[in-house]
């Protein structure tokens, strides 16, 4: 180190001045007085401000050397911040109660170089990639931070801190969160409670769905609260993204829900439910729907007999595209609503919500095990269900078809006497329903029992027969199948795969799946009127196995070497900068007459 | 005449007026002077009786004195010649260091002074440079004050360069010297003392009457401007020695030179010359009326 030094030094004092050469009559008394200089203990000393500035330089670096440090005791803290979504809750001040808290963590660890380790509690408690030291530490990674848009699991909370409570690991777990602590455990766990009871008025479940598959208008349900202690005048509208198209008012008295019902909505891909007047807490204010199928019906026919397919084209709302089991592809599947293989099945997963006419047996990957029979008979059905709602299988009697062998994953719909004549079930996200007698070609009202089984089969598989309330925030799903990108309301794009499960879902707001071919909308909600309720803040609770708690002497070696090595180059460069400056021409007194 | 140099003020030309050079002993001169001769002649100063021979005129017999021993002596006078004044200019180019204080210019001014004052009482004077550049300054006497105007413009134009040897400098002034005189030498004498003395040595050698004059600039007896860490060179031999001056260093400088001062003077003394040191930052006009009794002069 010291080696390592000198060339520095030597920089430093190769750029001090030259001595100030001066002509003088004779040099015989000066020769003298070097003579008697040189005699002198330390002649050549010079005490002036460089020496010292050299020697302590020097010094510096000789203690470098021995690589010092300061031992100082450490605490190692756990903090766990509470991230969800009520923490966006505005304070009386105007800042949010994520920030109030943010900023309560700051002033308790101002000064301190304790060992934090920070867990987050939304979507699901996890803990913060890497432990943080002191204040700067924290600090610089709260101004980072965020609140989600996902309601908090106080159990997994509860759960979180019951563990750090009974856990060695920790002297101090401090939690910042709108909820008190019970137990109270002074000195050992440390709540930091920011906001206070408020008022507010709340969306819950917003879902919109098509009343039947050919219905040109869709109805919608919305879940609303008053969370306040006086009576509501609530206004709420329905709107597509661009235009309202719905409103209506009503008025709640306090700590109710109630549900409204808007039919006859005209078709759109988005809708967003809206509540005035807003309040301190608007996230819940809004929400968000989609309708699984649009007002046209999509659907790939694939049979060896395209006439099966007349009877379909009939239908209103529905486009349909025929291919032969030869040409078919499973490109194809992939930009309709739904297919229908009728005599024929495909060779892998289909992209799409299908429906399987007398599929083949033992074929991958469905791997029916089928049995034909002439005639054949409806003996037991499921009810209610959406496949068999309205159907008289009394009056249903194909005259041949097969019996399916009971299905690992399909469940039975309805059977015969010799097994299942049609069997349903999801796989990858996907809706399959499999028939074992002919469907087609559809009669319409030539065979009305055939006729309303195939619309309810069409209503299932298109999506718009369900009643879907919508995603959660924070809950993940898996990734439909043709999807390989997921773009956040945020407009963050996540690049995934078919079949993940998807856990960036922590945004309210409408997600778009982007596959090769086709692209849907998935909406995304707070959705949760146990934590819209802010009257009340029920209290985090965590079990204490034991009373007593060992703090092991922790201590933090922090090494000086460093700080002496950049001490004592910058001395050295501002010896150099100083003689740089200083630096006198080399002749000043030439003399003479 | 004197515009040229400003030492020579109205009150010091009436002063160097009243100022008249005394040789500590006679010398034998040039010519009909004020000065008493080891040469017997027609003074009116006795010098002594000599028994009478025939041929002596017999107006110089003491009659008094044959009367008492009743035997005839003639009597002796003394002659009075001018007295040969040598003066030798150190022009080496230590006498331009320090630049301030006027070191050779001041040199000039003594030798001028010196020479005034000679010539004013009709003796011979000869400058002689000791670098021996005879270019500027001829060989040989100048006689009468109307020369003084010559010797001023020569003067003037002397530059002081080169390095002296003084011993071997004034041996070789020594050689050419035909007859003794009152000489004076001035000098930094900034050599070793040894040189200072080998060459005053040889002209106390010959019977010259020497007065040394040591002349100092203003700021050369306080370390000559140099402080901190300074590397001084030797204005004749460019010698370089790197030394740290402080306050107490240059103290110490100073008490050396004076040393080397004292040691010269002393040195003069004893052979039985004379010596004055001149700093220049001391008015000229007061220093040599000081210095004139010093320098063998008398009112």
């Amino acid at each position: 180190m010291l080696a390592g030094l000198l060339p520095v030094l030597a920089l430093a004092y190769m750029l001090r001045g030259r001595p100030r050469r001066v002509i003088v009559s004779s040099v015989i008394a000066f020769r003298a007085l070097r003579a008697r200089q040189g005699r002198r203990r330390l002649a050549k000393v010079h005490l002036d401000w460089t020496f010292f500035v050299e020697a302590l330089i020097l010094s510096l670096a000789a203690l470098a050397a021995a690589e010092p440090y300061v031992v100082r005791p450490r605490k190692s803290v756990a903090v766990v911040l509470d991230n969800s979504g009520v923490m966006q809750v505005l304070m009386p001040s105007g800042i949010s109660a994520f920030e109030a808290a943010k900023m309560r963590l700051v002033s308790y660890f101002a000064g301190s170089s304790d060992h934090i380790t920070l867990y987050l509690t939304a979507p699901r408690p996890h803990r913060w990639e890497s432990p943080l030291n002191g204040q700067s530490g924290i600090e610089a990674v709260l101004n980072k931070l965020k609140p989600v848009d996902a309601a908090e699991d106080l159990a997994a909370v509860s759960e979180l801190l019951t563990d750090l409570v009974n856990s060695d690991r920790y002297d101090q777990i401090v939690v910042a969160s709108r909820h008190e602590l019970n137990p109270v455990l002074p000195g050992r766990v440390v709540g930091l409670t920011v906001g206070g009871p408020v008022s507010n008025y709340a969306l819950g479940s917003f879902t919109v769905w098509r009343p039947s598959l050919t219905s040109p208008t869709v109805e919608a349900r919305v879940t609303v609260a008053n969370f306040s202690t006086s009576k509501a005048e609530l206004k709420l509208t329905i709107d597509d993204a661009r235009n309202s198209i719905a409103e209506k008012s009503l008025e709640l008295v306090p700590n109710t829900v109630e549900t409204v019902e808007f039919p006859n909505l005209p078709a759109a891909p988005l809708f967003r439910a809206t509540l005035a007047p807003s309040d301190r807490f608007p996230l819940d204010n809004t929400a968000y729907a989609v309708v699984g199928s649009s007002s046209v019906v999509k659907i790939l026919f694939v049979s060896p007999f395209e006439e099966h397919a007349a009877g379909l084209r009939e239908l209103p709302g529905v486009r349909l595209l025929t291919e032969s089991p030869e040409k078919y592809s499973p490109a194809d599947a992939s930009s309709v609503d739904l297919a229908i293989f009728d005599y024929t099945a495909p060779k892998e997963w289909p992209a799409c919500n299908s429906l399987l006419v007398m599929p083949p047996g033992s074929t991958p990957p469905f791997d029916f095990d089928v049995m034909p029979a002439s005639p054949i008979a409806f003996l037991t059905w499921v009810a209610p269900d959406p496949l068999t709602d309205g159907v008289n299988f009394r009056l249903l009697k194909p005259r041949q078809g097969e019996f399916f062998a009971p299905h690992p994953w399909m469940r039975s719909v309805a059977s015969g006497l010799q097994g299942s004549l049609i069997l349903a079930g999801e796989r990858e996200g996907r809706r399959y329903v499999a028939l074992g007698f002919e469907a087609f070609p559809y009669l319409g009202k030539a065979n009305l029992p055939m006729s309303v089984l195939t619309l309810n089969i069409l209503s299932y598989l298109s999506g718009s027969f369900s009643v879907s309330a919508g995603f959660r925030a924070g809950l993940p799903w898996r990734v439909p199948s043709g999807i390989h990108q997921i773009i956040l309301p945020s407009g963050k794009t996540i690049t995934t795969r078919p079949g993940d499960l998807f856990t960036e879902t922590y945004e309210q707001g409408v997600y778009r799946l982007v596959g090769p071919n086709n692209e849907e909308l998935r909406a995304v909600n707070f959705d949760n009127l146990a934590e819209s309720n802010l009257l009340v803040a029920t209290p985090i609770e965590f079990n204490v196995a034991r009373k007593t708690f060992s703090s092991s002497a922790r201590t933090d070696k922090r090494p000086l070497a460093g700080a002496l090595i950049v001490l004592a180059l910058a001395l050295a460069a501002l010896e150099a900068i100083f003689n740089y400056l200083a630096r006198r021409p080399a002749v000043v007194d030439a003399g003479g007459e | 005449m004197f515009d040229l140099i400003p030492e020579f003020t109205p009150k010091l030309v009436a002063e160097l007026d009243r100022l008249r050079l005394r040789a500590k002993r006679e010398f034998v001169g040039m010519g009909h002077g004020s000065h008493t001769s080891p040469r017997r002649g027609s003074s009116l100063e006795f010098s002594e009786f000599r028994p009478y021979v025939a041929g002596d005129d017999f107006r110089y017999l003491d009659w008094g004195l044959y009367a008492r021993t009743d035997k005839f002596y003639v009597k002796l006078f003394k002659e009075e010649e001018d007295l040969l004044t040598y003066i030798f200019l150190d022009d080496s180019a230590s006498m331009a260091y320090p630049a301030e204080g006027g070191k050779f210019r001041a040199a000039i001014a003594l030798t001028l002074a010196l020479a005034y004052v000679a010539l004013s009482q009709g003796d011979r004077v000869m400058v002689r440079l000791l670098s021996g550049r005879s270019d500027v300054v001829n060989r040989g006497f100048l006689q009468g004050r109307n020369r003084l105007g010559e010797l001023v413009q020569r003067l003037v134009r002397i530059e002081p360069s080169g390095a002296l040897d003084l011993a071997a400098s004034l041996a070789h002034e020594l050689i050419a010297i035909k007859r003794a005189g009152k000489a004076f030498v001035i000098s930094d004498f900034m050599m070793l003392f040894n040189s200072v003395s080998r060459g005053l040595g040889l002209f106390a050698a010959a019977n010259m009457d020497v007065s040394a004059i040591h002349v100092l600039g203003a700021s050369e007896l306080s370390g000559q401007g140099a402080s901190g860490e300074v590397e001084v060179v030797d204005a004749e031999t460019g010698e370089r020695v790197r030394l740290f001056l402080d306050e107490r260093e240059r103290t110490k400088y100073s008490e050396t030179l004076l040393r080397h001062s004292r040691q010269i003077r002393a040195f003069c003394l004893r052979l039985g010359m004379r010596y004055a040191l001149y700093n220049t930052s001391e008015s000229f006009e007061h220093f040599f009326v000081k210095a004139a009794s010093e320098l063998g002069m008398v009112r």
